[in-house]
């Protein structure tokens, strides 16, 4: 059990402990956890979907995709984002001795990975039917 | 590095860039990716933009079928050689005879080399397939060993395979509703492919 001393002395030196002060470094610190960028919230490709969206509603009416076009268009985008991160973990085997635990390795990523890809499949899936 | 997109789309760049680069990875080659997207989709004539992104995901998911089967052999191959070494640990260490016979004390320490030349050299595994036979371990025991013994693995990049196929067959079935001619073509052109070359990697 801490005495109140070394209580006291806890607090003093929490309030310390504050993160990041700069916005430089509050920045730096809000991609700490970031490893491939798949769970995000926003979109990274906004600027690229609406040309993505035109080409899926080419033959319909390309001036004004639908909102199954522009789903579609953002699945495929994240799809592509998934690929490029799961063919990275293929290098990394491949670079490697390929023993057992690299192999071990290898699934335990693309388990990871694949739920990621399941998942803007199913989406892009959903967004096709009504196209 | 980005791979470049795939002969057949060079020229629609942006739609090349919205289906993506070949899924290569490793030291598969743009070259026989492109071969092989050649020879599942030449029976398809003028596909739309819909039909070309659903092809697309046939011959990649396909692709990746048949590298997944690879690393399938190659991961029961590993645990076979897992077991192999632990078999010969065991022959090894009841060996009759003086430690300080040298013949004796090298097999002793031998095992891990010989299990290495069991996975790397086909002279060498024929000859300690013979020894383990002769301890009552035929080659199809050492692999249901490595089967139970991997099985975790195994089944996780079945797992994978089995997924890739409901993709593979989800987009067929989209070609297939939007043409049924080109699909069953499409069904025939894979299976010969990815089955001959799984039957070449397995020997």
């Amino acid at each position: 059990m801490a005495s109140a001393r070394q209580i006291a002395a806890n607090r003093k030196n929490a309030q310390r402990s504050t993160g990041p002060i700069s916005h430089a470094g509050k920045t730096r610190a809000a991609k700490n956890a970031l490893q491939h960028g798949l769970a995000r919230a926003d979109s990274p490709f906004e600027h690229e979907i609406e040309g993505f969206a035109r080409l899926l509603s080419k033959e319909k009416n390309p001036d004004d995709p639908t909102f199954a076009c522009v789903e579609a268009a953002h699945a495929q985008l994240t799809l592509l984002q998934v690929r490029k991160v799961k063919a990275a973990i293929f290098d990394r085997f491949y670079q490697s001795d390929r023993t057992l635990d690299d192999s071990i390795r290898l699934n335990e990523e693309l388990r990871k990975n694949e739920r990621y890809e399941k998942r803007a499949f199913s989406r892009r899936k959903r967004a096709m039917q009504h196209l | 590095m980005p791979k470049p997109i795939i002969k057949s789309l060079r020229s629609h760049s942006e739609l090349a860039r919205f289906l993506g680069d070949a899924p290569l990875v490793g030291d598969e080659k743009q070259e026989d990716y492109d071969a092989f997207y050649d020879s599942i989709v030449s029976t398809m004539s003028q596909p739309d933009v819909i039909n070309q992104l659903y092809l697309k995901d046939f011959v990649d998911l396909s692709w990746q079928i048949r590298r997944e089967r690879l690393i399938l052999a190659d991961t029961i191959r590993l645990f076979q050689k897992e077991v192999v070494l632990d078999l010969l640990k065991t022959a090894y260490s009841k060996l009759s005879g003086p430690v300080e016979n040298l013949a004796t004390a090298d097999r002793l320490l031998g095992a891990d080399r010989d299990a290495q030349r069991w996975l790397g050299d086909p002279a060498g595994r024929k000859e300690i397939d013979a020894d383990l036979l002769a301890r009552g371990y035929s080659s199809s025991k050492v692999l249901a060993l490595a089967y139970r013994r991997g099985a975790a693995e195994i089944d996780m990049v079945e797992q994978r395979i089995a997924s890739y196929e409901i993709r593979r067959l989800m987009a067929l079935r989209e070609i297939e509703r939007r043409n049924e001619k080109s699909a069953s073509q499409l069904k025939k052109a894979t299976a010969s492919i990815i089955d001959g070359e799984f039957k070449q990697a397995a020997e």
